[in-house]
């Protein structure tokens, strides 16, 4: 037997005398409280119990205690020594659950969290917040702004959002300067890249998928032909080409999986920049039919009811947006304008 | 060094010209490769020796070029050589060459210089080296590493100017703390070399230079970018150690070709000539501010010097190409390049004004004349683009254009005719890009092939280059009869819609459009394919262009002139 189970058991076998003790004491101290002698007595044996208790549970700790033996020592010893109706049995039991016992790791809960739909905003922190596309815009079209300057404009383009910073990029590619438009040009390249690469992996991967894994692909699809078009990042018969592809993928994911909310939606808006008022409204409105927040489609299905003249129902879709209280507060000067 | 390839010169013989070449001929083929050979060819009573730099040995397999007879020595360098044995040996280090070293980067952390004078008889007028010492102003700047961080365009030299005076001392600051450190790299290149791998003296100078201006950043990050930053230059001492000795030397861009003119002019008291067809610094700078292997982990906080927004190790790469730039300025003269614009950007860099010049290219019109004869009645509905299938010549902007252009034409081709095998992935993405955009059987890759056999087939030259300085190939399709559809790079407007008033009153070869934009590309492409009229008047202002401003033989003459001074100085 080692030397420290020796110790352990001699400590266990005091600690179980002085334990009876300790009860005797509460006993005589109880039927005979007059007796100050006891209290001192039953302080001091209580005292002694709890520092040898902890002393016992310092022995048998987890390896992770040992760096912290004297704080242990005393937190332990001040808990035996206050906490007399739990006692050293449920001291025990409960140090020993809570150093012994092995954590179970968790699956962060965001990790396991997904959903359908549109991406939440992105945080901005308040650097980001003080750079506004107009100013940027203004520093670029300068003609006092030195090269220098344009070219720090164009390096803060990265804070904005995707869609207005490829805006300011593509006014960066007429500067005189070669580095700022060369700089805006990499730019651009980055974003047209990762969209054609990704369009690139997913028609790969939709020629050797078969079954319920398609329509989706043919989403993603559609999403990355529509991010060039949505960007900004095609004009003429490139954006024409890049709208029909999305467009295809679109329809084909509507049709392998009917009543899918977010590709009719996406149908609509790609629709609607075909300028394709008809077939917009009709996906909406099937989008909203298949479950798509109402409130979120109708500013688009109005968009679509004025192309077609129908403004009598552009009032009346607009109406219900507002009617539908704080959530409508992005549409409020599309309604004032409407009244 | 990899030898046996090409002829060799013999012990004590001499060349009369060498020419240091980094990534480009004889074994890259290119617009600057073939002028590189026109020169080469079009001056046979000169020896030229050829000292090509790469990257790695395995991208040169062969020569692309038929060497001409005046080639007398041809030798290869690789950034990537190291010493295939490395003992590693604790040594202390050399104190004179840190010593040396530290006053050089100090002097180029602190402040920019101006080109110094070349230490050679054939000065152009300048003082010769450390003549007249010049009081050293310093710009508070912020040390960040072995260079500076500082403002974006106006590098170095332009701080230096700002500082510096004129007079007949300037440059001499920078020459002063140059010298002694090519001193002693060409007296012991390998020693020098073991010194800043091994040496505990290098290791002091490293951290102290972490310590000094970049301790929130990754030590790691900055020691190996320190490390592979300045290992290639050891490569060019033990380069400029064993190259054979010529009357003059010629390079033709900055960068490391350039160091290593600088080493052999200081060392050996020789010319520098310098020729610049694009601005090496400035395409490094995109193509760092670019790259995808240097971590941005500082970019939102990084606020310093003027770069804010540039992460502080893209910085030094940037930095450190400048500060090659700076010296090889600081060795040449003349300092050649091939257009105004091009000449600007060079003293803005640091070059003396004094030295520069501006000497245009030219093209041999009899070997594209005849092509002419060669054209098919009407205009052949074909888009041609010449050149390397690679980023800068942004092939992917050609393609969107034909997009445009088969929309609208259907039935027009658009032909790439250019090797592929340089960035194979941008070529195989320009493939993808075909097929997305619905275009197979209507964008070709022809791969390499003779420009005579290709250009009478051709209705537009089409160049959508992001960078160009003056492209061979906007000349010497206009010798065969095409106009050209061209982004606004280079000279290439002032090639299109001429450059003086008596050469705009020629007319237009072609039209300008801006860089990336496919549409108006398209449109231009379209306009001129369809009104005859107007794309035989732009190919009448293209002939009468060529022939009257940018013909080989002028070419061959101002070269002649040049080398005749540099070798006619040293004789």
């Amino acid at each position: 037997m080692s030397r420290s189970n020796i110790l352990r058991w001699v400590s266990v076998a005091t600690l179980a005398a002085f334990s009876v003790l300790d009860l005797a004491l509460i006993g005589a101290a109880l039927a005979y409280p007059f007796l100050t002698f006891m209290f001192v007595a039953l302080l001091a044996v209580r005292g002694a119990l709890s520092a040898l208790g902890s002393v016992v549970h310092l022995l048998g700790a987890p390896q992770q205690v040992s760096s912290a033996k004297v704080p242990f020592l005393l937190f332990a010893t001040l808990m035996h020594f206050f906490v007399p109706v739990v006692g050293f049995v449920g001291m025990s039991a409960v140090l020993r659950l809570g150093l012994g016992a092995q954590r179970v790791e968790e699956a962060p809960a965001w990790t396991s969290f997904s959903f359908e739909g549109e991406a939440l905003p992105k945080r901005t922190s308040p650097k980001q917040r003080s750079i506004t596309p107009a100013a940027l815009e203004d520093l670029l079209r300068s003609q006092r702004t030195t090269p220098d300057k344009r070219f720090q404009t164009v390096l803060q383009i990265r804070h904005l959002p995707q869609k207005q910073g490829i805006a300011l990029l593509k006014l960066a590619l007429k500067d005189t300067s070669d580095e700022v438009r060369l700089f805006a040009f990499s730019r651009l390249e980055r974003f047209r890249n990762d969209l054609e690469m990704q369009s690139r992996e997913l028609t790969e991967k939709l020629t050797i998928t078969d079954g319920p894994g398609k329509p989706l692909l043919h989403l993603r699809l559609a999403e990355a032909y529509w991010e060039i078009a949505y960007l900004g990042l095609a004009e003429g018969a490139v954006l024409t080409h890049a709208l029909k592809n999305a467009q295809d993928h679109a329809t084909a994911a509507c049709k392998l999986r009917p009543g899918s909310a977010p590709a009719e939606f996406l149908s609509g808006r790609i629709a609607l920049l075909q300028k394709d008022y008809g077939d917009a409204f009709g996906a909406f409105e099937r989008a909203v039919h298949a479950g798509y927040t109402r409130l979120k489609a109708l500013p688009y299905m109005a968009e679509c009811a004025f192309h077609q003249q129908r403004y009598d129902d552009v009032r009346t879709m607009l109406h219900e947006v507002e009617a539908s209280g704080r959530e409508a507060a992005q549409f409020q000067s599309v309604v004032e304008f409407w009244r | 060094m990899k030898t046996g390839r090409g002829p060799k010169l013999r012990p004590g013989e001499v060349a009369d010209v060498t020419l240091l070449l980094e990534g480009t001929y004889p074994f890259v083929s290119g617009g600057v490769s073939s002028w590189v050979h026109q020169i080469i060819r079009g001056l046979p009573e000169i020896r030229f020796s050829l000292v090509f730099i790469g990257g790695s040995p395995d991208k040169t397999e062969k020569l692309r070029y038929e060497l001409p007879p005046n080639v007398v020595h041809l030798e290869e360098h690789y950034l990537s050589d190291v010493p295939k044995e490395q003992r590693v040996v604790a040594r202390r280090g050399d104190e004179a060459f840190h010593q040396h070293a530290r006053a050089l980067h100090d002097m180029l952390a602190t402040v920019g210089t101006v080109a110094s004078p070349p230490s050679s008889s054939w000065s152009g007028g300048w003082p010769s080296l450390g003549q007249q010492p010049v009081t050293q102003q310093r710009v508070p700047r912020r040390v960040s590493g072995f260079v500076a961080s500082g403002s974006t365009f106006e590098s170095l030299a332009q701080a230096a100017r700002e500082v510096l005076s004129p007079g007949p001392a300037r440059g001499g600051a920078l020459a002063e703390v140059l010298t002694p450190v090519v001193a002693d790299m060409m007296k012991n290149p390998h020693g020098c070399e073991r010194d800043f791998l091994f040496s505990e003296r290098s290791w002091e100078m490293i951290t102290e230079r972490y310590e000094s201006g970049a301790r929130e950043r990754s030590f790691l990050e900055y020691f190996w970018c320190v490390r592979s930053m300045h290992t290639p230059l050891f490569v060019m001492a033990r380069a400029a150690e064993s190259i054979p000795p010529s009357r003059a030397f010629h390079v033709i861009s900055t960068g490391f070709a350039g160091f290593l003119g600088m080493l052999l002019n200081r060392a050996r008291n020789v010319p520098l000539i310098l020729t610049e067809h694009g601005i090496y610094t400035k395409e490094r700078r995109i193509e760092l501010l670019q790259a995808s292997w240097i971590k941005d982990e500082d970019l939102p906080s990084e606020t310093f010097g003027g770069m804010s927004g540039i992460g502080h190790f893209r910085q030094m790469w940037i930095r450190f190409f400048e500060a090659l730039g700076t010296m090889t300025y600081a060795a040449s003269n003349p300092i050649i390049s091939l257009y105004e614009g091009n000449r600007a950007r060079q003293v803005q860099d640091g070059a003396d004004p004094s030295r520069t010049r501006v000497l245009v290219n030219g093209i041999d019109i009899a070997r594209f004349a005849p092509l002419r004869a060669k054209r098919t009645q009407g205009v052949p509905r074909v888009l041609g683009l010449i050149g390397r299938v690679v980023p800068i010549k942004d092939i992917k902007t050609f393609i969107r254009t034909m997009r445009v252009v088969s929309t609208e034409l259907p039935g027009t081709e658009g032909w790439i005719i250019g090797p592929e095998e340089e960035d194979p992935n941008y070529a195989a993405e320009c493939h993808d890009l075909v097929k997305g955009l619905g275009l197979t059987g209507v964008v070709k890759f022809l791969g390499f092939q003779k420009v005579e056999d290709i250009l009478p087939k051709l209705g537009l030259n089409v160049l959508t280059s992001i960078s160009e300085a003056q492209p061979l190939v906007v000349l010497e399709a206009f010798a065969a009869g095409v106009p050209c559809v061209s982004s606004d790079v280079g000279c290439c407007r002032e090639l299109i819609e001429g450059s003086s008033e008596q050469d705009r009153a020629i007319g237009t070869a072609g039209t300008v459009v801006k860089i990336a934009d496919p549409e108006a590309t398209g449109r231009a492409a379209v306009e001129l394919l369809k009104d005859e009229r107007a794309w035989y008047a732009a190919q009448k202002a293209g002939i009468t262009r060529v022939e009257r401003y940018y013909t080989q033989a002028q070419m061959i003459d101002r070269y002649r002139a040049v080398y005749q001074s540099a070798l006619g100085g040293n004789g």
